[in-house]
């Protein structure tokens, strides 16, 4: 078993709802960290890029500015008069006063010799005029540094002419570090560097430090310097100034780093806050929501304690929800206690199930009526008591209370079992015993045995084997009365045609032939008897009165029977009329009248009963099995004898078993009455208490109203009326020989078949003159069921009578439902013949 | 509160009238400064040094009225007082005025003024000179007052005239280049004589550098000026004189100063002439590159401003007048039949 472990829900729904929490802010932090970040950097890149655009705009525009002025000295007259006209001294004074060095840049004129000409002297001229002879590189738009003396200069040049005449060069140096008025405003209102590098060296231009260029900018720089990069050594961000390829704007990564810090620094806190606002508010919600749960479970405890008819109170809960579910508990609680009062009531009053509850140690603490009924202890009794010393046989309790400990140890229920209680009064009750294990958390474990008396099992057990052994003896008799009773039917009916022929010719001859049917007659009856109670010599099915029937019983016994046994009759069934063979009903009840005649040897009382029984669909008898339900005849036959023991009760309707003299009982009797009974549709009951007598009840089902109406016409026998064509077949020739006697006797033309398959080839080739089909079942090679489906494969308008010298069974009615016009027992009769085929062939 | 503020309002104002109406307490006294001209008043050569001289001093925070008070005497040694009695007279005059001004410093315009007052004052007063035409070690053998130029050590520096006349000769072979040959005239008066060694100077110094043969006449007289000048006009080589001769006299002792000789030359002259200052072209000479009288006043003003801002005269080199301008005289131009090519006219300090 599965232990849960389990915890208070509030905890639960707290912890779940700071889980959530925590993960949604976890998430919504970084997302929002993530886009802060994201637009910070971008930001930050952005500003990057506008202050780089603009410290170029700010360099570009003092350039302009430089080589504006460059120009209009270019252009300025009095330059180009004074160098043309060579006037060196008045050139410099103008240069000086017009000129002059300004925001660092200084301006002077070479002439056509390379001659410079300044208003104040400039330093590091002469490496300034070997650079501008060297020739300046071509800018293509980009500016160009030039570091001389460690001063990085800007040179500007413009021709100075005067028509065609090349007079000079106007040339303007612009040392951007000497510019106060660009760092003015480069420094307005930003912290960060102008950086020139020639791939080695770099040098702040502002405070002209030199550092090394580490390896990776140099390689970033290698591969164009494209957008911005970020040197982690020194902690700077790095962009190319547009137009200016040695130069390169530096803010420092402190402020971008500062502020996502700070950035990081104010999330933690918000994230914090917001943290300990959702555990507080978390708490809160699960407080108020497990709250009216946690009253609830304590009211249900109270309920559970104390089981009356208490219920949650609803009317203090203030949720809707809540006040939903307490109002489906409290329909729950009302139908579970329907319920368990009604398996209550249903356990405690089942009728065949005597239900014990047990602790682990065998104490009883439930005791159901079945169990008062089954061991004689009343609730009160057992209850409390050690079920193993109560009821356990005494040399099985030790084992008993190891069985019921083992279950409840291990949780296995083993098989049912067979075992005896031993009843009050000391009884050994045969049963069968169920367990089940009951447990509920935090109490001990429960076994509860189902015990089912098996007292009427054992006993339908032995019946059910009496039965079979009587069905073997039957089977035995049966088929050696069969085959005798085929021989006797030969010779019967040979006899019988016999005497006929002989009825107005012989007379003497005709009596020998009498008593050979006489002496076959009594052969057959003794057959008979034996069929019968092999359930399988019925031979006539036709409406029988059973009144009529007792009325002559009574009467054929009134003059046998000794004085001193009364005869009384109290025939109330109305109707009384069941279907079957008048000969063997006739003479069961003669065989009981006899053998209750036998048991009053003293005299008494024989009483004959008839009353109307319906059989409900839930009767059962006793003894014998179930009874269809519907209506039926009860005949009982009451002696006052000395009645019977247990044991010959039992044995009573065994073939040959008797309790008279030898001589004087065949032990056929019972058996012959039993089968006809059965053979009947009904059952036949013994109640008997040895002195006192013994009461036969035979239950027969009551015929149809439409058939006791059908009547035979006794007296005229039906001949055949055109000489109809009737296929005869039998396996045995004899019973065949018969058959085809009989029918030609009347009228019929008969075809003779010795098995099966050559009936079906007969019958396929004349087919068109066979008007009838007398057809035997039981035969060798194709059996009468085969032969009959093949026939009326052929025509299935055929019309068939099956033979058999065994009675109407099921198979028999299976054949008549599937087409087969009637049934005809062996030996045939000639009336019998006579009337069925003449019906057959009506239909 | 408000009691104590009032009070401390009164005490202030009290002090500040009572120190105002302290005896002993005056103004600074202004510095004086004594400009002693060789020339008229509004003389071409001399107004504009005296323009100068104020101009410098003034853009270096000596404004007269309220830095410095200025006091000027002319002692007009080239139209009237030009004899060398007349001249010494005039020396006595500026002596006696000078000492009486009592000048911070003293600033000679023209050799005259320099010569005679300023290298003969009793008590020595720092002296700038300007305009010096004659070789300040010409001067400083008569009366030592310096050194050397670059560090004279005494009371006296100066601004000394450069003719710029090799230079006046680069810029005429410049605006015409077939020029060949070029004649000066000089007279014999100091100043001349000092123009004279200048010249001679200057091309020694430029050597090769000279851009055209120069001739140098020193005319005696009038009438031997004119001669020259004629005959000048008749040599087809000369293309350029430069009429230095600035005091003459005729056969019967008449003065011709420079106005005069200027008016007679442009008259009978068929040659472009060279002035020897820009104000000269005023006086109807053809112009070209000339000395800058205003610009070389102002250079001799900037040295006055160092010494009153304390430097010593004796620490200040001497200087040559760097500043030559150029100045054209259009109708003389015209009536030479010559053309100027306009933008060296636009980039002409003076057209006349």
């Amino acid at each position: 078993m599965t232990v849960v472990s389990t915890g208070k829900f509030s905890r639960f729904l707290g912890f779940t709802l700071v889980g959530f929490m925590v993960v949604a802010l976890v998430i919504a932090v970084s997302v929002l960290y993530d886009t802060v970040n994201v637009a910070m950097t971008r930001e930050f890149q952005n500003q990057l890029l506008a202050d780089q655009s603009e410290v170029s705009v700010i360099l570009s525009e003092r350039i302009n500015e430089v080589e504006s002025r460059l120009k209009e000295m270019s252009f300025n007259n009095l330059i180009r008069v004074n160098l043309m006209l060579e006037m060196e001294d008045p050139l410099k004074d103008f240069l000086a006063n017009h000129y002059p060095y300004e925001e660092g840049a200084r301006y002077f004129v070479r002439d056509d010799s390379g001659k410079v000409i300044s208003g104040k002297p400039i330093p590091s001229i002469e490496k300034i005029v070997e650079v501008m002879d060297k020739g300046l590189e071509d800018d293509n738009g980009e500016r160009q540094l030039y570091r001389i003396d460690n001063h990085d200069y800007y040179i500007f040049t413009a021709p100075l002419r005067r028509q065609a005449d090349n007079l000079g060069t106007a040339v303007a140096i612009y040392n951007l570090a000497e510019d106060v008025k660009f760092w003015n405003r480069f420094y307005t209102n930003r912290q960060a560097d102008l950086i020139m590098t020639d791939g080695k060296l770099m040098v702040n231009l502002f405070d002209h430090q030199r550092f090394p260029v580490p390896e990776p900018v140099s390689e970033w720089i290698k591969a164009g310097a494209n957008g911005s990069y970020e040197d982690k050594f020194s902690q700077h961000f790095i962009m190319q100034l547009k137009s200016y390829p040695n130069l390169f704007y530096s803010v420092s990564t402190a402020p971008f780093y500062a502020k996502k810090a700070d950035l990081v620094e104010r999330l933690v806190v918000m994230s914090a806050v917001i943290l300990l606002l959702s555990i507080f508010v978390s708490l809160y919600i699960a407080r108020k929501v497990s709250q009216p749960l946690d009253d609830m479970a304590n009211q249900a405890a109270i309920i559970a304690s104390k089981p009356d008819n208490s219920s949650l109170n609803i009317s203090g809960i203030k949720h809707e929800e809540f006040r939903k579910l307490a109002e489906a508990f409290n329909n729950v609680l009302f139908s579970l206690r329907e319920t368990e009062s009604r398996f209550r009531i249903m356990l405690n009053d089942i009728p065949s199930i005597a239900v014990q509850g047990l602790s682990q140690e065998g104490t009883i603490n439930y005791w159901n009526k079945a169990s008062e009924n089954l061991c004689g202890y009343s609730a009160e009794e057992a209850l409390g008591k050690n079920m193993f010393e109560l009821v356990a046989m005494p040399d099985h309790r030790e084992r008993a209370k190891i069985f019921v400990w083992n279950i409840c140890e291990s949780g296995i229920i083993p098989e049912p079992i067979e075992a005896d209680f031993l009843t009050k009064d000391g009884t050994a009750i045969p049963v069968l015993i169920n367990h089940m294990l009951v447990t509920v958390p935090n109490r001990p474990p429960q076994v509860y045995v189902f015990a089912v008396d098996l007292r009427g099992r054992k006993q339908l057990e032995a019946e059910l084997l009496h039965s079979e052994k009587m069905q073997a003896i039957g089977q035995l008799a049966g088929g050696i009365a069969h085959d005798f009773n085929n021989q006797l039917g030969s010779i019967m009916g040979f006899a019988d045609l016999i005497r006929d022929q002989l009825k107005v010719k012989e007379l003497e001859l005709y009596e020998y032939a009498d008593m050979v049917v006489q002496a076959s007659a009594r052969a057959s009856e003794l057959t008979r008897q034996l069929l019968a109670f092999a359930r399988k010599g019925k031979y006539r099915s036709e409406p029988v009165n059973i009144h009529r029937m007792i009325g002559e019983v009574i009467s054929l016994l009134d003059h046998t029977i000794d004085k001193r046994i009364k005869l009384r009759q109290h025939l109330d069934a109305n109707p009384p009329m069941v279907i079957g063979d008048p000969i063997q009903l006739q003479n069961a009840l003669l065989n009981l009248g006899i053998n209750a005649r036998d048991a009053m040897e003293g005299g008494g009382s024989l009483t004959f009963e008839t009353t109307n029984v319906t059989i409900s669909p839930k009767f059962e008898t006793d003894s014998e099995g179930k009874l269809s339900p519907g209506e039926y005849i009860k005949i009982k036959v009451i002696d006052t004898g000395m009645g019977m023991s247990e044991e010959v009760k039992r044995r009573a309707f065994e073939p040959f078993f008797t309790t008279k003299e030898s001589g004087k009982g065949t032990g056929m009797g019972l058996a012959a009455v039993y089968g006809t009974v059965r053979n009947h549709h009904g059952i036949i009951n013994i109640t008997s208490t040895p002195g006192k007598g013994t009461t036969m009840e035979i239950y027969l089902p009551i015929s149809d109203a439409r058939e006791m109406e059908e009547k035979k016409a006794v007296g005229v026998i039906p001949m055949a009326q055109n000489n109809e064509t009737i296929l005869v077949v039998d396996d045995d020739d004899a019973v065949r020989r018969m058959a085809c006697e009989i029918l030609k006797s009347l009228k019929y033309k008969v075809i003779p078949c010795e098995n099966g398959i050559r009936g079906v080839e007969e019958f396929a080739a004349n087919k068109d003159i066979i008007s009838c089909v007398l057809l035997d079942l039981v035969m060798p090679e194709m059996s009468g069921r085969e032969a009959f489906y093949k026939i009326q494969e052929i025509d299935p308008e055929v019309r068939v009578i099956i033979a058999s010298g065994y009675s109407l069974d099921a198979e028999n009615r299976q054949l008549l439902e599937r087409g087969a016009v009637a049934f005809l027992s062996k030996p045939f009769q000639i009336t019998d013949m006579a009337f069925t085929m003449a019906k057959a062939i009506k239909k | 509160m408000g009691k104590s503020f009032l009070l401390t309002i009164s005490a202030c104002l009290c002090f500040l009238c009572s120190s105002s109406a302290l005896p002993g307490e005056e103004k600074p006294a202004l510095k004086r400064v004594f400009i002693l001209h060789s020339y008229e008043a509004e003389h071409v050569c001399g107004k504009p040094q005296h323009d100068g001289v104020v101009k410098a001093l003034e853009e270096e925070g000596f404004k007269d009225g309220e830095q410095i008070v200025i006091d000027a005497y002319h002692m007009d040694t080239k139209r009237k007082n030009n004899t060398p009695e007349l001249i010494n007279k005039e020396a006595e005059i500026a002596i006696k005025k000078i000492e009486a001004f009592k000048p911070d410093i003293l600033v000679t315009l023209d050799d005259n003024a320099f010569r005679t007052v300023a290298l003969k004052l009793k008590s020595p007063i720092p002296t700038v000179f300007c305009g010096l035409n004659g070789q300040p070690e010409m001067y400083n053998k008569t009366y030592k007052f310096m050194d050397t130029r670059e560090k004279p050590g005494g009371h006296i520096t100066g601004v000394y005239e450069k003719l710029h006349y090799v230079d006046a000769l680069r810029v005429h072979k410049n605006i015409f280049p077939g020029l060949k040959k070029t004649r000066a005239f000089v007279d014999e008066s100091p100043t001349g004589k000092a123009i004279h060694t200048q010249m001679i100077l200057e091309i020694n110094n430029e050597g090769k550098k000279v851009p055209c043969k120069s001739e140098i006449v020193v005319v005696k007289s009038w009438e031997e000026y004119q001669n020259k000048i004629l005959e000048t006009s008749l040599d087809d080589e000369i293309g350029l004189i430069y009429p230095a001769a600035l005091l003459l006299k005729d056969k019967d002792g008449k003065t011709y100063t420079a106005p005069q000789i200027f008016k007679w030359t442009v008259e009978h002259s068929t040659k472009p002439e060279i002035a020897l200052n820009y104000a000269f072209a005023k006086l109807g000479l053809f112009g070209g590159a000339a000395v800058d009288f205003f610009a070389m006043g102002k250079q001799a003003g900037k040295i006055a401003a160092r010494i009153l801002k304390g430097e010593k005269p004796g620490d200040i080199s001497i200087e040559e007048a760097k500043r030559y301008a150029l100045a054209f005289n259009l109708k003389r131009v015209r009536q030479l039949g010559l053309e100027i090519p306009q933008d060296i006219l636009l980039a002409a300090d003076n057209i006349y």
